[in-house]
């Protein structure tokens, strides 16, 4: 399926923004695993302008031209 | 020293201070940084150990000395006297006058392991052998 | 131990300079920096004085890990009474001044009184005496460094000055320090600037010692391996605090036209990202990073502005680099003002560090300028015939540059949002708590964040509470009390150590305490540390009080309590404070009204 990819902050070092193929049915959490972010530096996922809690990112399921947005923590300055 | 990748942060020159001193205190470190335009540009600067090494030549005492090894200028503090004109002959300003000592102070590589490398946190410092920098030398002195 | 066990007492109505010692039970107490200045200033004035009168006591304050080999080791705060909000004000500023102070002898400085005609202090090791500044008033803060450097020529000596907007009194000036570090916020700079103080000067040969050197230098250098490894750190060495912009913006909590939206359709002409991109002709905004004393992160950005741009292109002396955009600057200059144009917040953020203005403050207040002028309350005749309209970059910069040099509408910017607003008869349109402007965070998006901007001793400020994780993962407001409370403790504690709050990513608790431990005398353990923390902020608390602040004050303006978001993922929301405060309240110690109660202040030893 086909996911458009946002990131912000310092998560550009991981991932640029573009349109990117995941394989079907994939999860929130093994979309950032095949899209190369580490979790622990994630702060927010978003799908469709919708927040994606934490707890079910491993649960909530992708589509076919979602949009997901990946935001780093917030730190503060 | 690549001036490129300084930051200023003057880690350097609290790790000499200590070495030397064991006290915190850059007023007393061998390494200097210099920062221009705004923060634009920050150069470390030390004794580069150079071959001409005019502050030996001038020095009445014999009190500056090589190390083979290392290829460093050392100040033997048994026999300077003060007299300053090691530091009036180098052209560069790396070797100082230590009021509260009397004698002068400059860097001495610390033994082979600079702790000013040690402590830089972006390489901005760096000690190697002249082959791989890049560098020509006509001394036979190798890091 | 890392002390130097004596503090400096200037007092500029009988020009006398004293060192006394260091009061080391309230070092140990109090920690150092914030926590030591707040006790020094509870000890040393009545918070009802006037903070523009000679009776306001201003104070410099390092902490014990100041100048030693810890990475960060650069920081100090200025504390003072606040001119903009009449509570407490604690500045933390970075740079070299702070631990050059601490070379030369002194922990702390207290400045009391005012002098007669204007001055500076100058302090070099154990020589310490007071200059006429006349030669330097009136002059820029770029200019005073460069000229004191000359006078005593000494180009190793640090300044921490003023410009003229604190000389005249703008009640957001600020103290700056190494041409572009700050002690920005709650106008410290204008209490200076009462006293007649034109800058401090210092240079120091003492050095600094700790307890135990090899213990020290081994758990130091383990510290900033961890920081060299942690990769939100590193984010920050590569992009700077600005790298927060996209964040906010899609979060949807970025402040926008004084805070009317919380999403701004230019921000990607003003962020992280822009300041990296390179132009057609081969310019690029970032120049390089820079670092303040002793810190491996590097955040600082040094920047230039396109040498076409309308601010600099007939103008030579700004055509050079300088402090370029942190998230707040570029916050204040871009969204919160409209504005998408970088080189003109480049150069705003220049005028802030050449005159000593907090950017901060200055954006809200324009920005409240512009809803003002848009609504036709305030008109060009006023302001000398600029049009105040959100996105108006020539607005931005002119208006900058006239409320550092105090002309013309510059006078009324000068005032803060509050009394501006005030004076036009539109109060609710100040986007301050406690009369300081918020940061650019909006409490809409993020609730946690709101209910710390409400309960903050020196006012709507962000750097005092931390929150930012729970409130991205929960959009409301239940539960955030105890993280609130709990994070503006510990903050305490990093603001009194004399390291940067920036190595908070990497380092926890136990990180601050091995490093304080190995640092002083005593045993220093994240329990007493807390302790320590929840100390200082009731302190402040009490100073506020006596000043005459009450609950009524921990509050948000009506903007954030009844306009709901109109975008993002804290769309339809308003803040929550009813829901929170009450469970603050409680959890602090204090009663209904908000008041520290007898039990807490025993438990704290504060009566």
């Amino acid at each position: 399926m086909r996911l458009q990819v946002k990131v912000t902050g310092h998560l550009v070092d991981y991932f640029a923004d573009s349109e990117t193929l995941l394989p079907d049915g994939a999860t929130v959490e093994e979309a950032l695993s095949g899209l190369g972010i580490p979790t622990d530096q994630v702060g927010l996922v978003s799908v469709n302008g919708v927040a994606v809690n934490k707890s079910v990112r491993g649960s909530r399921l992708l589509s076919d031209g979602d949009s997901l947005t990946v935001m780093a923590p917030l730190t503060g300055g | 020293m690549e001036p490129d990748k300084c930051t200023g942060c003057l880690q350097c020159e609290i790790a000499c201070s200590f070495e030397h001193e064991g006290v915190f205190n850059p007023a007393r470190s061998r390494i200097r940084v210099f920062e221009f335009q705004h923060g634009r540009l920050a150069v470390p600067y030390t004794c580069t150990q150079c071959e001409a090494a005019w502050c030996q030549k001038v020095c009445p005492t014999g009190a500056i000395v090589l190390d083979d090894q290392l290829g460093a200028k050392l100040v033997r503090t048994e026999a300077c006297v003060g007299c300053k004109a090691c530091a009036i002959a180098c052209p560069y300003g790396t070797i100082e006058y230590n009021p509260l000592s009397g004698k002068v102070d400059k860097c001495d590589l610390c033994g082979g392991d600079p702790q000013c490398v040690t402590a830089c946190p972006t390489g901005a410092i760096a000690y190697m052998e002249t082959s791989l920098s890049g560098t020509t030398v006509n001394t036979t002195a190798e890091a | 131990m890392s002390w130097q066990r004596q503090i400096l007492r200037v007092n500029l109505t009988d020009s006398t300079i004293r060192a006394e010692p260091l009061n080391m039970q309230w070092a140990s107490d109090y920690i150092g920096e914030r926590g030591l200045g707040t006790k020094y200033l509870w000890e040393n004035m009545d918070p009802k004085a006037e903070p523009l009168g000679p009776d306001n006591v201003l104070i410099f304050a390092t902490g014990p890990l100041t100048g030693t080999s810890a990475s960060t080791s650069g920081r100090y705060a200025v504390l003072t009474k606040s001119p903009l909000t009449g509570a407490i004000a604690c500045s933390n500023s970075g740079g070299k001044f702070g631990a050059e102070l601490k070379y030369a002898g002194y922990d702390l400085l207290l400045v009391e009184g005012r002098a007669e005609e204007p001055v500076y202090l100058r302090i070099e090791d154990g020589d310490v005496s007071l200059h006429p500044a006349k030669k330097i008033w009136g002059k820029t803060v770029w200019e005073t460094e460069e000229w004191i450097r000359q006078e005593h020529n000494n180009p190793m000596l640090k300044v921490a000055t003023i410009g003229i907007a604190g000389e005249r009194g703008v009640r957001y000036a600020a103290v700056v320090n190494d041409l572009h570090r700050a002690a920005g916020r709650s106008g410290v700079g204008a209490v200076m600037g009462s006293k007649n103080l034109k800058a401090v000067a210092a240079r120091g040969t003492c050095g600094v010692s700790v307890d135990d050197p090899k213990r020290f230098m081994e758990v130091t250098s383990r510290m900033k391996d961890m920081l060299a490894g942690d990769r939100g750190t590193r984010g920050l060495t590569k992009y700077g605090t600005n790298a927060m912009m996209d964040t906010m913006q899609e979060f949807g909590g970025l402040p926008t036209r004084n805070f009317k939206e919380v999403q701004f359709e230019g921000y990607d002409k003003v962020d992280a990202r822009a300041m990296l991109a390179i132009g057609a002709d081969g310019h690029r905004n970032l120049v390089t990073n820079t670092a303040c004393f002793g810190c491996t992160i590097a955040c600082g950005r040094i920047s230039h502005i396109h040498k076409d741009h309308f601010t600099i292109v007939n103008r030579k002396e700004y055509w050079h680099a300088s402090g370029g955009l942190e998230y707040e600057t570029a916050y204040a200059f871009g969204p919160v003002v409209g504005i998408d144009d970088i080189d003109a917040c480049t150069f705003a953020g220049y005028l802030m560090n050449e005159h000593g203005i907090d950017p901060i403050s200055f954006g809200v207040t324009l920005a409240a300028a512009m809803e003002l002028f848009e609504m036709g309350v305030i008109s060009t005749e006023e302001t000398d015939g600029i049009e105040l309209k959100f996105g108006n970059a020539q607005a931005l910069t002119v208006m900058a540059e006239k409320t550092g040099k105090q002309e013309g509408f510059g006078e009324v910017l000068g005032l803060g949002s509050r009394r501006m607003c005030e004076k036009y008869g539109y109060p609710e349109l100040s986007m301050t708590v406690k009369g300081q402007e918020f940061a650019g965070y909006d409490s809409r998006a993020l609730q946690g964040m709101g209910l710390g901007y409400a309960t903050g001793n020196r006012g709507a400020c962000h750097l005092k509470h931390d929150t930012f994780e729970v409130d991205m993962e929960d959009q409301t407001g239940s539960g955030k009390a105890e993280p609130c409370k709990a994070s503006q403790d510990w903050q305490a504690v990093v603001d009194s150590s004399g390291l940067c709050m920036f190595t908070m990513g990497a380092w926890g608790p136990e990180e601050f305490a091995e490093q304080l431990d190995a640092d002083s005398e005593g045993d220093w353990t994240v329990d007493r540390m807390t302790e320590s923390g929840e100390r200082i902020w009731n302190l402040e608390r009490m100073f506020n009080m006596a000043a005459g602040l009450t609950s009524a004050d921990d509050t948000l303006p009506q903007r954030l309590l009844k306009d709901p978001a109109p975008s993002g993922t804290a769309k339809g929301r308003v803040n929550e404070l009813d829901l929170m405060l009450p469970e603050y309240y409680r959890l602090r110690g204090w009663t209904d009204d908000g008041q520290p109660t007898t039990e807490t202040l025993k438990r704290l030893g504060l009566g």
